[in-house]
């Protein structure tokens, strides 16, 4: 790999790297305290997956009860 | 001071994963040092997912250079394993193809480029094929030198593995500075023959570490600094039955290239009819998320 290469393989880490902490941030404000962010950070994808789809239900739920959620 | 953080917040953390599958080791646990593995009496491993703590730490390049992210993930999805820098090498592909298999399933997406045509091809890997592959995985120890002399090898650590690609990369590093048209030819000679220095050592280190044992005359000798200068001083024909036999046993053990068969259109285009494509376990790649 030349320097050049590995300065492109850097830079893709850290947008990962953002990318999966930007998920864990969105996931315990969705929660309202529900779980914390230093539980998320020991969950693995597959239980991450299941909260977002209960997130998603429950702004289901919400859009279609008129209940207030934000 | 500046306190350390605590290592988890939740005692209770390792309690929150269950095990995703079962695995045995081809060394069955041999050639790891005490305390570095707490072994099954079954001989079954089981593997955890990656957190998004372990995630996040395949993300990061310096720990991904020096190989604490492959120890420290290891370490958390194989909770019997103590010292993952102790970890022979002939485990290693083993382990990592079973946590990247716990954590995002058996198929793994996988991009390459056709030969000479460079056209992207999406491709799948099942994982639990590359597993079964790894079963077959073995370990000679013993190579007969003559009547009276056998010399015993073992398989080198990821220890040795990160400290030669570190040293091979800064080798390569030098070899790019001689390249530089600035640099007068003297020196460029002097950076040159210090790199070759540097390269032979590691040769003739790593050779020296692989073996732990050498029966000559029905006497055992197991002190690593007689080993040492045995291997530093040995004549040319061992020390090529040696490298030999484990080069050998490195072949047998490597992962198996992928064997494609271009199309008529890639081959009217000029792609070769059939090509290999090495299977690696580029982190960044191995790891990325397939979903």
């Amino acid at each position: 790999m030349t320097m050049a290469e590995i300065q492109v393989e850097v830079n893709n880490l850290e947008k990962e790297s953002k990318a999966i902490k930007k998920e864990l941030y969105k996931l315990a404000w969705f929660m309202r305290g529900g779980i914390s962010l230093a539980e998320l950070y020991v969950l693995d994808t597959n239980d991450r997956e299941i909260l977002s789809e209960l997130i998603q239900e429950n702004l289901e739920t919400t859009k279609n009860s008129g209940l207030p959620f934000f | 001071m500046v306190p350390r953080p605590a290592k988890t917040t939740n005692p209770l953390s390792q309690w929150m994963r269950q095990p995703k599958i079962y695995i045995r080791l081809p060394s069955n646990g041999r050639y790891w040092p005490d305390q570095s593995i707490d072994i099954p009496n079954n001989l079954e491993f089981p593997v955890y997912s990656m957190t998004a703590r372990d995630e996040l730490l395949f993300k990061t390049p310096d720990a991904l250079m020096n190989g604490q992210a492959i120890v420290d993930v290891i370490q958390s999805c194989v909770p019997n394993i103590k010292n993952a820098w102790e970890c022979p090498t002939l485990d290693l592909d083993t382990i990592l193809i079973a946590i990247r298999l716990a954590t995002y399933g058996e198929i793994m997406p996988f991009k390459f480029k056709v030969p000479n045509i460079q056209e992207e091809i999406d491709y799948e890997i099942d994982l639990r094929t590359l597993l079964d592959q790894q079963s077959n995985n073995l370990w000679e120890e013993v190579i007969i030198i003559n009547d009276e002399l056998a010399v015993h090898v073992k398989p080198l650590t990821y220890r040795h593995l990160t400290k030669t690609n570190l040293k091979s990369f800064e080798t390569n590093r030098i070899f790019n500075m001689v390249n530089d048209e600035n640099l007068p030819e003297e020196q460029k000679l002097e950076i040159f023959n210090d790199s070759f220095g540097k390269l032979t050592r590691i040769t003739i280190d790593l050779l020296s570490d692989s073996v732990f044992k050498i029966v000559a005359d029905s006497q055992e000798v197991t002190d690593k600094s007689h080993i040492s200068e045995f291997i530093n001083n040995t004549d040319k024909e061992i020390f090529a039955q040696i490298q030999d036999h484990i080069k050998r046993l490195k072949e047998h053990n490597d992962l198996k290239p992928l064997r494609v068969e271009s199309t008529p259109e890639q081959i009217a285009l000029g792609a070769p009819e059939t090509y290999n494509i090495p299977i690696t376990f580029n982190n960044s790649d191995f790891f990325a998320q397939g979903f």
